[in-house]
């Protein structure tokens, strides 16, 4: 049996409000896995605060939200700003779903990397993952 | 799992043993040579949704092979076991009904709206509410905040629907609501309601979804655990059954676990699995099974694969028929016929290039029209991808189903594809397909042990799995997505967004509710709604007497989940 | 941030990051561990296994919550499987214990096997010191509970919890080799559904059976019944958990597994670490010809002993 990697990359997918379709979710979760990073879902219609609190404990690289349903320029903002004030800030912030391209600049001020919409093809945001996660890795090994 | 079961081959008629060996002679002295020039442009060809291996030609020698008997597999419309449809005339006395969806709106803006909609002939309307409501929350709930009044109607009280209902009611025949986790609290708002409107019940039809189950397998709008949550659409189709039987308390609505990505084996098992669960529980309150099975009404769409689409209606009849019979020794017609509606389903249709989507509506249509259009029909409007619909798009949708039904000739006779060597090979592939599922959830305790075991939940998970991968390994091509991409396409995302002044009016309507209501009778009135839910009496009456003294909806939702429970689903991700 | 130091004084963030780093076997693990491993052998550390479908993580929901209503700090590990081909995994068992999210004095994290048998993970050990080490005063470890793999658990917890099922079909499901004999505390969950009678009676003759035997201690394991959906049984889970840590620290068995425990850990480490450099030393060709097979496995061992040995540790590979 292969040894797994000795740090795959962890990540917390969780979904804001009350919307509950967990398609998109799930396949993204599944892909990532293929990928061979750990993912962990926090669940269904969570808070801010309680997505903030499940990272933290979780002490994950990557925070994914998805939000189908309209709070996001509200709760997106509020979950960057939670991670930072607990010294979690460093996580990488994404969102994903159905968010509008106006309401982009927004998310990105607050913190947010990078917004992939609904029909974002799995691909694409592995490879965004991998880049990201191996500019991590030699940021970390190089001496300071 | 999907795969289509293997036959016990029959043996064949000399008739068919010679088209068997004609055609072998065929694909080696006739096909495979032109293949062997011109290579096929699809390796394997699969069905989009089963990926089933379809063969590149079908001939009676298949249908003998697969055991096909005309008067036992197809039979005559309007007989057991109406493969061919359950009327005996088809189509060709009455057209199915025509209906487009209501759209969303508000409180008073839904009343405006529907109101405008009876004065346009229209005679039935969707109640759809928010959120909050479905998922059993009050409108100042702080979990709910940006959500009010945005996917649907807040109901927060008897008050918001009596305001709601503000309806010409001589021209409003048929209302439908759909709120499926906290029914009996909706149910007792729309009986409260009708009856400060001094509707008479016998002159109307209402018709609840009460669709739990569905819920807990994929669309995830439920509250307690799914042993209450069956309790408590049992008692409502009690309720309902005894006091207005006029009504239709109950809609498998298998069209929700499309967007789920079921196939249609899956679609059909687990719905019918449902059903059963649904239909078990009740028969333990005194009913029988003839009395019982016509209540049960089935949405069940078509998706863009032609022949899976059509084959799978067929089946549906077939079975519900077979499982009424067999299962549970129905005898009346009206317990063996499914009552179905079909359309359209809205998941083929895209963001990009919308204009295709009529395109896709009219094939999806005409799939509905061949395969048994059931009762009504509905076409999702072809900007529906992305918003609201427009007038245009209103019109378009409705003409749709006039230009299938006049001008294609496709209604003109009953069933017209049986028969086809494909079309039978198929519906019968999909039909022992689907039977086996159901005798493996049988087996395995029924759908609410599958829900618990999370069986669905996993099935469901690892098919939205591989059907994307399907498409983002150029599988299966979709246009304008992946396949003749407009380059630079401005995708518009436009979505309904709350709207903060409504939810602020809402809120403290709620908050004036209740501090001029009686609020002793009211905490009465809730632990009598925990006293029943305690000792497993009819949920629905101590509701009713608590909505008319204006218990909130959350409140009666909270007195339950302090005695329920709430679910915790399984992880829903755990299929691959 | 000064992990070890934080972690100590009980912030979440600093047990977390620390949790990591001897997961992802980060040299700053180990010496987070040589400062904090004074402060560990306090807290209380309850396994749960069963078969799949059993209820397990509803079931840790419902002893959360009766914990914390008895005052204690509660640490969760959820360990659930890698995938052994792409080494990715799918943690979902939070999600069952969301209602706990905001509670201060809770601490949920999941952790993937990466690789290991046995239903935990190499790390789960060492999770356990960081979470003793901050103060919580009883570490639940959740395991894959799948196959026979959960006797792994046994070793790692003071009292393991077997939570059995009715109607699961096969009768002998969690029973399988060693969790009868090793399980401390019996629970059948979802008690209202049907088959329940038959369950009990057969747990009920196994835990009897297990009695008569000889070699039996004085622990006698009680057979409780739960509906962790509505939290009925939990008090009694609880009160058992209290009762079983009490006998073990009456007869000394707390501090004796405590240190079974960190001797079992000593010899694995020492284990994969004398394996390591015995490979470094070995001559080139020496894998090669086992993969060969131009020479059997057990000379290819003597040969790598016998290159060790003929070498003082001073020399470097």
């Amino acid at each position: 049996m292969p040894e797994a990697p000795a740090r795959p990359l962890r990540i917390l997918l969780a979904k804001l409000g009350m919307d509950t379709h967990t398609v998109g979710i799930t396949v993204v979760a599944h892909a990532l896995r293929q990928a061979g990073m750990e993912v962990i879902f926090s669940g269904l219609k969570q808070t801010p605060e309680a997505v903030a609190s499940a990272a933290i404990q979780e002490d994950v690289d990557v925070v994914g939200v998805s939000s189908l349903s309209a709070g996001h320029t509200r709760n997106l903002p509020r979950l960057a700003r939670l991670l930072r004030e607990r010294g979690a800030g460093d996580k990488l912030l994404l969102a994903g779903g159905v968010i509008p391209p106006e309401d982009v600049p927004l998310l990105q001020e607050a913190g947010f990397a990078r917004i992939f919409t609904m029909g974002t093809d799995t691909r694409e945001i592995i490879a965004y993952l991998e880049r990201w996660w191996a500019g991590k890795l030699t940021a970390e090994s190089t001496p300071a | 799992m999907s795969r289509p079961r293997d036959h016990i081959a029959t043996p064949l008629t000399a008739a068919n043993e010679d088209i068997a060996s004609e055609a072998q002679r065929w694909e080696s002295e006739t096909r495979a040579p032109y293949v062997r020039k011109h290579p096929e442009r699809r390796d394997p060809f699969l069905t989009q949704a089963l990926r089933w291996p379809i063969r590149p030609l079908y001939t009676p020698a298949d249908l003998a092979a697969c055991g096909f008997d005309y008067l036992k597999d197809l039979g005559f419309p309007g007989q057991y076991p109406y493969t061919r449809g359950t009327q005996p005339n088809g189509h060709r006395s009455k057209l199915w009904t025509m209906t487009q969806v209501t759209g969303f709106g508000k409180g008073e803006d839904w009343a405006r709206r529907a109101r405008y909609m009876l004065e346009q002939g229209l005679q039935g309307l969707i109640l759809e509410h928010d959120l909050p409501t479905t998922n059993g929350y009050d409108s100042d709930d702080p979990l709910v905040e940006g959500e009010v009044g945005r996917a649907g109607m807040a109901l927060d009280s008897l008050e918001d629907l009596e305001r709601a209902l503000d309806l010409p009611f001589e021209k409003l025949k048929y209302l439908m609501s759909v709120c499926n986790a906290p029914q009996p609290v909706n149910l007792a708002m729309i009986i409260a309601a009708l009856e400060k409107k001094g509707v008479d019940p016998r002159n109307f039809v209402l018709h609840i979804v009460n669709g739990i189950l569905i819920e807990y397998t994929c669309v995830g709008r439920y509250i307690y655990p799914p042993v209450h949550g069956l309790r408590i659409a049992t008692d409502c189709i009690e309720y309902i059954i005894r006091n207005h039987p006029n009504w239709a308390p109950i809609s498998i609505i298998s069209a929700q676990l499309q967007p789920a990505k079921a196939n249609p084996v899956q679609e059909l098992a687990f719905s019918m699995a449902i059903a059963m669960a649904y239909i078990d529980a009740t028969l333990l309150r005194g009913f029988d099974i003839d009395t019982l099975a016509p209540y049960f009404h089935f949405v069940v769409n078509v998706d863009m694969d032609f022949f899976e689409g059509i084959c799978k209606l067929r089946a549906y009849r077939k079975i519900w028929a077979r499982l009424m019979k067999e299962r549970y020794g129905a005898s009346r017609p009206e317990a063996l016929k499914i009552c179905m509606m079909t359309s359209p389903t809205t998941i083929a249709l895209t963001l990009q290039q919308p204009l295709n989507n009529i395109g896709r509506l009219a094939i999806m249509a005409t799939a509905c029209a061949l395969g048994g259009a059931g009762e009504n029909m509905t076409t999702p409007l072809h900007d529906e991808a992305h918003a609201l619909p427009a007038e245009d798009a209103i019109r378009v949708g409705a003409a749709l189903q006039h230009i299938v039904a006049h001008e294609s000739g496709v209604a003109e006779t009953i069933d017209p594809l049986a028969g086809s060597y494909y079309v039978e090979t198929l519906t019968k592939q999909i039909e022992d397909a689907a039977m086996a599922e159901i005798d493996k959830i049988t087996r395995m305790g029924g759908a609410l042990r599958a829900i618990e075991s999370g069986y669905f939940q996993q099935a469901l998970g690892r098919e939205q799995y591989e059907r994307n991968k399907d498409l983002e390994e150029g599988r299966r091509k979709w246009v304008g997505v992946n396949h003749l991409v407009l380059p630079g396409e401005q995708r518009q995302i436009e979505i309904f967004r709350a709207d903060q002044r409504m939810e602020e009016e809402q809120v403290a309507r709620l908050r004036a509710l209740r501090a001029r209501r009686d609020n002793a009778a009211v905490a009465r009135a809730l632990e009598a709604v925990r006293a029943a839910a305690r000792e497993g009496t009819n949920l629905v009456p101590p509701c009713l007497a608590a909505v008319k003294v204006y218990a909130t909806h959350g409140e009666l939702c909270n007195a339950m989940r302090e005695v329920f429970g709430v679910h915790t689903p399984d992880s829903q991700l755990t299929g691959v | 941030m000064d992990v070890a130091a934080e972690l100590l004084a009980g912030k979440v963030a600093a047990g977390a990051r620390a949790i990591r780093w001897l997961d992802d076997r980060d040299p700053r693990g180990r010496e987070v561990l040589r400062r904090i491993f004074g402060a560990t052998g306090r807290a209380h550390i309850v396994g749960v296994t069963g078969p799949p479908g059993a209820g397990k993580s509803t079931l840790v929901d419902t002893l959360i919550a009766e914990e914390r209503r008895r005052g204690r700090k509660v640490a969760v590990l959820a360990v659930d499987p890698s995938s052994p081909f792409t080494g990715g995994a799918l943690l979902g068992d939070r999600l069952r214990m969301s209602r706990h999210a905001l509670d201060e004095g809770v601490f949920i994290r999941s952790m993937a096997t990466r690789g290991q048998s046995g239903g935990l993970s190499r790390a789960t050990y060492d999770a356990s010191l960081v979470m003793d080490a901050m103060g919580y005063e009883l570490v639940i470890v959740e395991t894959v509970g799948v196959g026979q793999d959960e006797i792994d658990v046994v070793r790692l917890a003071h009292s393991t919890l077997i939570v059995a099922v009715p109607g699961l079909g096969d009768e002998v499901q969690a029973m399988k080799a060693g969790l009868m004999e090793a399980g401390e505390i019996f629970i059948i969950n979802k008690a209202d559904r049907e088959g329940f009678e038959q369950t009990r009676r057969h747990l009920e003759l196994l835990l009897h059976l297990r009695a008569a035997q000889p070699a039996t201690g004085t622990w006698q394991p009680p057979l409780l019944t739960a509906v962790a959906t509505r939290g009925e049984g939990t008090a009694a889970i609880v009160d058992a958990l209290d009762a079983h840590r009490a006998h073990l620290q009456k007869s000394g068995e707390f501090a004796r597994q405590s240190s079974a425990r960190c001797e079992a850990q000593f010899l694995a480490l020492a284990h994969a670490a004398a394996l390591e450099q015995l490979l470094a030393r070995a001559p080139a060709e020496l894998l090669a010809q086992v993969r060969a097979r131009r020479i059997d496995p057990y000379t290819a061992a003597e040969r790598l002993s016998d290159a060790a040995g003929n070498m003082s540790p001073a020399a470097g590979a």
